[in-house]
């Protein structure tokens, strides 16, 4: 089964937010939806990561639907 | 034929003669090769719409893209209040222009609409890149990118920039297929035989400690450090302000402003910078930047000196060459930010020389109010107070 890494989320912001402001967008975004950092998750939990992304709005919202496409590919 | 590109620039002049003397520099260094694009930067001052009649005028049917800047450059010439004109012509490349408003209001279908009509593939030219160019005042920087990201496809390469208006900060257009618009995005797709090659550079490195955005929203920052952005900005710039002899207490908020433009901000990436430029100051003491700046985010303030912006430049020139490996290259599309000639003030020439001495090929380019460069697989590109340059392979 595919898993997606944290560092993949890490990397995908960490040229538009920098280093802590990407550790924390996901800090926050984990602790909204009750999931614990780990170095993978599962596809179902990156999906709602990318949802949760999504309401932030701007170009998270957009990094977000990128993501979330390719997750579905993979 | 391969690919040949050729420019023209005029400065001052009504609007209309300067858009048809720059045109016609520019066709006439082409011969007999009737143009598939024309790239047009250009001074606010002018009257963009007479000004675009005035390039049709010389080169009817052919497709323009461009924008409003805050300064323009070929190869010839540094012009704070002219028009620069690029023709190319090329059986290597396909161009594909348009053009969409509202951004500020959907990005997304903004973009869809603005490449409405752009083919997915033309046969053989195999590689697909864009030139994005957007207004420059409306904050959607990171987001135009990505959202061109999006919708043109995953194996797209991306420059441009975002345009000015002679650091006035009121009114920036962009241009394509005669219409010269306001919160727009004017995007040209290229399909070519061979890629284009894209490379970016900043000069900056960091003044202050770290500080942290504790309050914002979109493109302003309100508070940093839990105090007023501004006030954050002068405690921290206060030495800096001493050696230059600038005494900030009696200077009114506007100058200290446009003072501050010198130092943006970085946010660290990891073992560089992503460089953001503060292009106003909002009464309330806040700090309006090109684009979105996100709560959380640790940023430090930046500086630059003449000497740094000038070897940045050659930096960028050479890192291109670098990536060309002994391909030949028609010409080169470069996008400025316009603080580097902030910075820079008369020795601005300097630093677009090392570029042209570097390459040796025909140039164009605009000091921008944002740079755009992504190359595939990226998911950032937006920057500040960066040289961008794409060369067009022969």
């Amino acid at each position: 089964m595919n898993k997606i890494s944290h560092e993949e989320f890490f990397n995908s912001f960490k040229d538009s937010l920098g280093v802590e402001g990407t550790n924390t967008l996901l800090a926050q975004l984990l602790y909204q939806l009750n999931i614990q950092k780990k170095e993978f998750y599962s596809i179902e939990e990156a999906l709602k990561i990318c949802e949760a992304m999504r309401s932030k709005g701007g170009f998270i919202s957009i990094v977000a639907g990128i993501l979330a496409a390719r997750f579905l590919i993979r | 034929m391969a690919t040949i590109f050729k420019t023209g620039i005029v400065t001052g002049k009504e609007s209309y003669a300067a858009g048809a003397e720059a045109a016609h520099i520019a066709a006439t260094k082409l011969g007999k090769h009737k143009p598939d694009i024309a790239v047009i930067f250009a001074s606010s001052d002018y009257n963009q719409s007479e000004l675009m009649n005035g390039i049709r005028s010389v080169i009817p049917n052919v497709p323009v893209i461009g924008c409003s800047a805050a300064g323009t450059f070929t190869e010839d010439e540094v012009s704070t209040n002219g028009v620069a004109c690029a023709l190319i012509a090329s059986d290597n490349c396909k161009f594909f222009s348009g053009i969409s408003k509202n951004v500020s209001y959907d990005v997304i279908e903004a973009v869809k609409k603005a490449s409405e009509n752009f083919p997915l593939a033309s046969g053989d030219y195999t590689f697909r890149s864009a030139i994005v160019l957007v207004d420059g005042l409306i904050g959607k920087g990171e987001e135009i990118v990505l959202a061109a990201h999006a919708v043109l496809g995953t194996d797209v390469k991306f420059s441009g920039g975002a345009a000015a208006d002679n650091y006035e900060m009121k009114k920036t257009l962009v241009f394509s297929n005669g219409q010269a618009l306001e919160d727009a995005v004017s995007i040209c797709m290229i399909h070519s035989k061979s890629p284009v090659i894209i490379s970016i550079k900043h000069g900056h490195k960091p003044l202050s400690p770290s500080l942290t955005v504790t309050k914002s929203k979109d493109n302003i920052v309100y508070e940093i450090d839990n105090q007023p952005a501004f006030d954050v900005w002068k405690k921290h710039l206060e030495k800096e302000m001493e050696r230059l002899g600038i005494d900030i207490k009696n200077l009114s908020n506007e100058r200290i402003s446009e003072i501050f433009q010198n130092y943006e901000a970085g946010l660290q990436t990891g073992t560089d910078y992503k460089v953001r430029f503060p292009t106003s100051l909002n009464p309330n003491g806040a700090m309006k930047f090109g684009c979105s700046m996100m709560e959380g985010s640790v940023i430090k303030i930046m500086c630059s000196s003449q000497e740094d912006q000038i070897v940045s430049a050659k930096i960028a020139a050479k890192n291109a060459i670098e990536q060309a490996k002994g391909r030949k290259i028609a010409g080169a599309l470069i996008f400025d930010c316009s603080c580097r000639r902030m910075i820079l003030k008369d020795k601005f020439s300097a630093a677009v020389n090392e570029i042209k001495q570097v390459l040796n090929v025909p140039i164009i380019g605009f000091e921008t109010y944002g740079e755009i460069a992504m190359e595939m697989g990226e998911l950032s590109g937006f920057h500040n107070a960066t040289t961008v340059i794409m060369l067009l392979p022969e």
